[in-house]
Order: C-alpha cells, then sequence, then structure tokens
C-alpha cells in the first residue's frame, strides 16, 4: 500500500480529487474531462439525468469500475496526494478506506453481528472478542441502528425493514473505519422516514468522514448535502461536470442555465 | 411535464398583476381625492383595504401550497419568493393609501394648503408611474428596469422636502393650525413611504431574476428611465 496514511493534522482542504478523469467501457466513453476535488468532512451530492455517468464518477472512487472487465480509466485520481490507479496501488486497499453504500441494501445472509464484524476483520482486524463486540456496537451507533438491533444481534441481517438493512451496510461499511463513504442512491428504495432517517444519519456522519452521495432526488440533494456537482451527457453520450458548487447557490441560484433547466424539472 | 406547475405560476403573477393595479388606481384616486376634499372616494379607499388585505393573505397562502406540492428549486423557487415578498409591499402601500383616506376624513372642511394642491398631484403621480414600472419589470423579468425605477424616487423625496418645508413654514405663521399641519405632514410620509416601498419590489425583482439581493439605497441608483415624469 503506497498511499499515505491518514493524519488529519497534516490533511488537506479535500479529501480526494479527479483530474482529467475519462472512462470508458469499452470504445464508448462514459464521462470525459472530469475535474472534481471533494472537501474533507462535507457532503456533496452528485446529480444529473439517467446516463450522464454519475454513477460511474462515484465508482471511480474506490476503483469499483476496475470489477467490470471492459471499463477503463485515464487521468489521475488522487488520495491523499497518491494516484489510486497507480500500478503499485492494490484497489483492495483502496475499498478498505473509500467505503460503499449501494442502492439497494445489500445486507450479508448472516447476523446483524456478523455482517458488522466482517467489515472489520477484512481490516485486519486483531483485537479481543470484547473489542470486536465493542466495534460491532459503535458502528451500529454511528449508523443509528443501534436502538433497532440491539436485541437481536443474532438474528439475521436480512429480518431487518429495508431501511434498518441500509442503516446495517452503512454500519458495515463504517466498521473498516473509511476516510470517504460513496452512497449510490442509499434511499431511492426506502419510504419517506427511512430516507429522512438515511439523511439525518449522513449529516451525523460528516464529523467523521467525507461523503459522496449519488442522489436523483433533488430535494435530498438540496437538503442533505453541502456541495452539489451536476453532470450532463454531451452530444457524443459523455457524461461531463456541468457545475458544481455549493449546494445553497446551485439549488437557488444555478450559474449554467443547463442546471437551472434540470433541477425545475424542464428536462431530464 | 411541468405544464400545471407552470400554469399555476402564470396566475400567481397575475393576481400579483391585478392587485398591483388595483393599488396604482387607488394610489391616483386617494390622492386625487385627498385634493378635492372628496370624503365619499377617500372612504371608498379605505374601505377597500380590507379586500387587498384578504388578497395579499390568499396570494400568500396560495404560493405557500405552490411550495409544498411543488418543490420549486431555482428560478422558480426565487419567483415565488418573489411573490410573497411584494405582495407583502403591495398590501402595506395599500395601508399608506388607507391612511391618506383616513387622513382625509380627520381634516374634513378645513381647506388645504394651495401648495399641496399644486404638487401633491405629481408626487402622487411619480409614485404611481414607479410601482407601474416596478410591477412591469417583475412580470418581463427585466432587471435593468427594475434598477432604473429607483432612482425616480429622487422626484418625490425632492417635492416631500419641498411641501414639508411649506408645512413647517405654515405651522410657524399659524401656530393655531398645528394640528392640521401635522395632518398634512403624516399624507406626505404616507406618499413618500409609498414609493420606498416601491424600491423594495424593485430589489426582489433583481433577485428574482439574478439570485443576487442588492439593496438599492440612495446613491446607488442607475439613471431613471427615459421620458419619465422628473421634477424641474
Amino acid at each position: 500500500m503506497t498511499i499515505p496514511a491518514s493524519d488529519p493534522s497534516s490533511g488537506g482542504p479535500y479529501a480526494i480529487e479527479a483530474h482529467d478523469l475519462n472512462i470508458y467501457y469499452g470504445s464508448f466513453r462514459a464521462v470525459k474531462d472530469i475535474d472534481l476535488r471533494f472537501s474533507t468532512h462535507k457532503i456533496t451530492a452528485l446529480i444529473g439525468p439517467s446516463g450522464c455517468g454519475k454513477s460511474t464518477v462515484l465508482r471511480a472512487f474506490n476503483r469499483m469500475n476496475d470489477l467490470i472487465p471492459i471499463s477503463r480509466t485515464e487521468g489521475t485520481v488522487l488520495f491523499h496526494g497518491k494516484n489510486i490507479y497507480d500500478a503499485d496501488v492494490d484497489p483492495v486497499q483502496v475499498r478498505r478506506r473509500v467505503g460503499m453504500v449501494f442502492q439497494k441494501p445489500n445486507p450479508f445472509p448472516k447476523t446483524i453481528y456478523e455482517n458488522v464484524a466482517w467489515g472489520a476483520r477484512i481490516n485486519g482486524f486483531k483485537g479481543s472478542k470484547a473489542d470486536m463486540d465493542a466495534l460491532v456496537e459503535e458502528s451500529l451507533r454511528d449508523a443509528a441502528v443501534w436502538d433497532d438491533v440491539k436485541d437481536k444481534l443474532f438474528q439475521s441481517g436480512l429480518s431487518l425493514s429495508g431501511g434498518q438493512q441500509q442503516r446495517l451496510c452503512i454500519a458495515r461499511a463504517i466498521a473498516t473505519r473509511p476516510e470517504l463513504i460513496l452512497m449510490d442512491e442509499p434511499a431511492s428504495a426506502l419510504d419517506p422516514i427511512s430516507t429522512l432517517r438515511i439523511e439525518e444519519l449522513i449529516q451525523d456522519l460528516k464529523k467523521n468522514y467525507t461523503i459522496l452521495i449519488v442522489t436523483h432526488n433533488m430535494q435530498q440533494a438540496a437538503r442533505a448535502s453541502d456541495y452539489t456537482a451536476f453532470f450532463n451527457m454531451d452530444t457524443d453520450r459523455a457524461g461531463y461536470l456541468v457545475e458544481y458548487g455549493q449546494t445553497d447557490q446551485v439549488f437557488t441560484s444555478p450559474r449554467n442555465e443547463m442546471t437551472e433547466q434540470y433541477i425545475t424539472g424542464r428536462f431530464g | 411535464m411541468r405544464q400545471s406547475f407552470d400554469r399555476e405560476l402564470q396566475r400567481l403573477q397575475a393576481e400579483i398583476i391585478r392587485m398591483g393595479s388595483e393599488v396604482e388606481e387607488h394610489l391616483t384616486r386617494v390622492t386625487t381625492a385627498f385634493i378635492e376634499r372628496d370624503t365619499y372616494t377617500a372612504s371608498q379607499m379605505i374601505a377597500a383595504d380590507a379586500s387587498i388585505n384578504e388578497r395579499r393573505i390568499q396570494i400568500g397562502l396560495d404560493a405557500l401550497t405552490l411550495i409544498a406540492r411543488q418543490q420549486p428549486l431555482a428560478g422558480d423557487l426565487r419567483l415565488i419568493g418573489a411573490v410573497m415578498e411584494i405582495v407583502g409591499e403591495l398590501e402595506r402601500i395599500h395601508d399608506y393609501i388607507k391612511g391618506i383616506g383616513k387622513i382625509s376624513l380627520n381634516i374634513g372642511a378645513t381647506p388645504i394648503l394651495p401648495t399641496f394642491v399644486a404638487h401633491m398631484p405629481e408626487m402622487a403621480e411619480t409614485a404611481r408611474e414607479m410601482l407601474h414600472l416596478s410591477l412591469k419589470a417583475f412580470v418581463d423579468h427585466d432587471k435593468e428596469l427594475a434598477q432604473r425605477v429607483p432612482a425616480m424616487d429622487d422626484v418625490v423625496d425632492a417635492l416631500f422636502n419641498r411641501l414639508y418645508a411649506d408645512i413647517l413654514t405654515y405651522a410657524a405663521n399659524q401656530p393655531r393650525q398645528i394640528d392640521h399641519a401635522n395632518q398634512l405632514e403624516w399624507a406626505l410620509h404616507n406618499l413618500e413611504r409609498s414609493a420606498d416601498r416601491t424600491i423594495n419590489i424593485c430589489e426582489w425583482v433583481v433577485y428574482m431574476v439574478t439570485g443576487v439581493y442588492h439593496e438599492m439605497s440612495m446613491g446607488e441608483y442607475e439613471a431613471p428611465p427615459q421620458g419619465r415624469a422628473r421634477h424641474e
């Protein structure tokens, strides 16, 4: 692992940066010329119409696109000053420090306890049983699901409601103590109450983590994020960044006419 | 895709224009009634305030409903925000109209100063024209026009200062008429404040169009619109 260790005292203002990022699926360029820097301990929403490449961009930050055989990434993604696409970087190591939560809750078919402990174990956790118990509890508490599950830690994670399952998945992600959490439409499959709980949770998590969230829900982006990046699809169908700014500004006074058209529902 | 939302936004703007036109007309009528000692019209203008208040509340509630149902963003949000502010300004301007009407009734049969007869209509007409142009800027989303209107307030202020000085002279020469002079001064004040409220409307129009709220205080006005009434 050649990415420098996390050191908050020496950390810059940006958790991760993309420069000249271009991502291809075979000969098709899915996103082009992305330059973006994400502020540390902030929540950034990635919005845009279907097919604009926002999920592809999100997955570039923990090399999840590598799992698609025909994908190819050009440009650099700097994490602690190191390009995570350099040949000497192990993508598995990247994913331990850049966690991910998906659209559909995907707990393992194991107990609630094991779902969370798994994250710590793959991260080389070497503590005692008591230490692991403490870590599981802390992660579940941080994910605002402890009160729901504390009396049934050894029941299947699949026995929980959709909203609880998603918070369990967030607990699993933060048990590895990542620095950055990528969320791909984490609340789109949830009811309104569960959605608001996830949004509240995201607000709490930003004290310790930097969060990037892809969402189709404009109100969610407006409610839950500090910064918003708007992507659109160009005539060659490649996604590109149209506007990036503070969420307050983007949703009240977007600078780009295309952003205005999109967020007011005139296209997309 | 958003036809019903657009229709609602247009309806809201139309309501503002309808209410604004009435306020404009009442500004002229109450001033004329004041000059001509027409207590009947003055009473009508006082009575009309209740309907203006009701419409202000209805437009405000309609705007809130639209926010709840459509969750507007960007330009739509700024438009609805501007509507909610502008409707409040129109309602306050009508309060000043009502105030002038009440003063008319208070004055009763006492003849008013000739200088009022000479200059108050021009002051009212300038304030009315400012209101008219600010509402035109609103409906046309015309930032430049909204930025030019506040300069017309100089005309209103100059007339205010002149009439105020005349009132002071009158009061000094006829100490028994202090109460009457005071009533005149309040009528003058109401008219002058109406024009100030119109500047607020212009500020919200600029915000609605640009997303930037900028107070257009004295000394920052652009040149007034060409060909408009100016006090010589």
